[in-house]
């Protein structure tokens, strides 16, 4: 059950918008401690744009599998989220960010992967 | 049409999600500071540092050492307060016969908002106490005791008149003057590290001192013990303004009045609360000193290896202010919950190793459960099971 490219796509897209929010911390998100998504609400905002995206286009691919490509995605952004605070340094109340960051990169997943499925069924019809 | 329809309702879809994700309900954001107030600025030459009289950071950090403070009183009643990882506070007041009169507790966290401390006394007869913090009253633990003992004497919760702050006491209205200090025997605090210090109220009768002077009249003898063994005394002479103490191999000395008049005289009454901090203090920051040769931290250089792997791992140490990793909330309510873990973690030594290591300390374990409690209460200090008792 496991669809690479989904996992892929959503990692990438997590990383992408680490990226540009290292680059843009100051000037676009505003940021006063380390860049890291959940330490701006802009860069919040950006992260799930960016992962609702993501979802979508694994989902519209194939929208008989929208489920499992969209669990996937999940699994992938969740993915590039630990990996990504393990290196920008998880501080001491990691586990509870790794808990709000799962919710997050799941919340948008499945509701780029719904849309992508509506998406699909709709101009299907 | 409907196709229209259809797509205009899975752009509605995606809009919510993302709303839903990032929107914060307005009790989260409700607590964050305005912008653009303006800035207060000190005149020239004002003095802003320490207020005599005034408790500074020193004596509360200190205080914020003590574990567990017992309160002996001349008619027999015993105040036990006990500090939480929470920075809560409850003191158990029991009798001559040890039975239970009351319990007080104060509440940094629990009124809404999670500002405000909340203090509730708990009578024998079922009756309570809920009231608001006075802002200008910080709580101790020495607070903590003689707050309940007063209330105890004024004759608990049922007070039909109402309750009154006075001299940073709440007591019931028309209630007579009390010294609570007089009333006590004994004052014993158990601090960090295995010391304690007991003081007992005592009397001088022509006591010599330096062959020069005798002292008299009421004494405050306090013995500092580490591990059980007596390492030294203070004694303090009210009647003669004199402080001297003797800790072995550690400090050894005396203040009088005429050498305080340098500095204005005492600057405040010395009590027993201040005398077994005081008796702490030689010890902790003389034998701090000597062994690293300032009060600060000293750490020796790290090895080359440990350099390396600190380079690796040095963010996972890192301690920032608010909620690390989760700066987007520290303007909400859940920023007291980080603050309270920040504490605890600085308190224990803890780092954020502690969690994943549970098996070294079970203190830095109980620092993450209740900031786990507390964010899933919400950030209201009384965890996610609030009203129900759990």
């Amino acid at each position: 059950m496991i669809r690479w490219t989904s996992v892929l796509v959503a990692g990438a897209a997590f990383t992408v918008a680490h990226l540009v929010q290292t680059l843009a911390w100051q000037t676009w998100f505003h940021g006063s401690y380390d860049p890291w998504f959940l330490n701006s609400g802009r860069a919040v905002v950006f992260t799930v744009a960016l992962l609702v995206f993501a979802g979508a286009i694994v989902s519209a691919a194939d929208w008989r599998e929208s489920i499992v490509r969209g669990a996937n995605a999940a699994a992938g952004a969740l993915a590039a989220m630990i990996i990504i605070l393990a290196v920008v340094g998880p501080g001491n109340l990691f586990p509870i960010v790794i808990a709000f960051g799962a919710v997050i990169a799941v919340t948008s997943t499945g509701a780029g992967a719904l849309a992508g499925w509506g998406m699909h069924r709709t101009m299907k019809t | 049409m409907m196709a229209i329809l259809r797509r205009a309702l899975w752009l509605v879809l995606i809009v919510a999600a993302v709303g839903a994700v990032t929107w914060r309900p307005p009790a989260l954001a409700e607590a964050q500071a305005q912008s653009g107030a303006a800035v207060r600025t000190a005149p020239a030459g004002h003095r802003v540092g320490a207020t005599p009289g005034k408790k500074g950071a020193t004596d509360y950090w200190l205080e914020s050492q003590t574990t567990r403070l017992t309160a002996k009183y001349n008619d027999g009643t015993t105040a036990v307060a006990g500090r939480g990882t929470d920075g809560n506070f409850e003191t158990k007041l029991s009798d001559r016969a040890g039975g239970e009169v009351g319990r007080f507790t104060v509440n940094r966290a629990a009124a809404d908002g999670g500002t405000d401390t909340v203090l509730h006394y708990a009578a024998r007869s079922g009756e309570a106490l809920y009231a608001y913090g006075e802002a200008n009253v910080r709580p101790t633990l020495a607070w903590a005791n003689t707050q309940a003992y007063s209330l105890s004497k004024d004759g608990g919760p049922a007070a039909a008149s109402g309750f009154e702050w006075r001299n940073g006491l709440m007591r019931r209205r028309g209630a007579g003057a009390r010294d609570v200090e007089q009333q006590l025997a004994e004052l014993h605090t158990e601090w960090s590290g295995g010391l304690s210090v007991r003081t007992a109220r005592g009397s001088a009768v022509n006591l010599q001192w330096n062959d020069r002077r005798s002292l008299n009249g009421e004494l405050l003898v306090s013995r500092l013990v580490r591990d059980g063994v007596q390492i030294g005394e203070a004694n303090w002479f009210a009647k003669e303004q004199v402080l001297i103490w003797n800790i072995p191999g550690v400090t050894a000395g005396s203040l009088t009045a005429e050498q305080m008049k340098t500095y204005g005289g005492w600057p405040f009454k010395p009590d027993a609360e201040w005398l077994n901090l005081q008796t702490l203090a030689f010890y902790h920051f003389k034998t701090a000193k000597d062994r690293q040769g300032a009060v600060a931290a000293r750490t020796p250089p790290p090895s080359r290896t440990r350099q390396v792997l600190d380079l690796l791992v040095a963010p996972v140490q890192a301690n920032e202010p608010g909620c690390d990793g989760l700066h987007w909330l520290d303007g909400t309510v859940l920023r007291f919950c980080c603050d309270v873990h920040d504490r605890c973690y600085e308190k224990y030594g803890c780092s954020s190793r502690s969690w994943w290591q549970f098996w070294s300390s079970w203190t830095c374990d109980l620092c993450n459960v209740g900031a786990v409690f507390c964010f899933a209460g919400g950030g209201n200090g009384k965890g996610p099971f609030h009203p129900f008792p759990l």
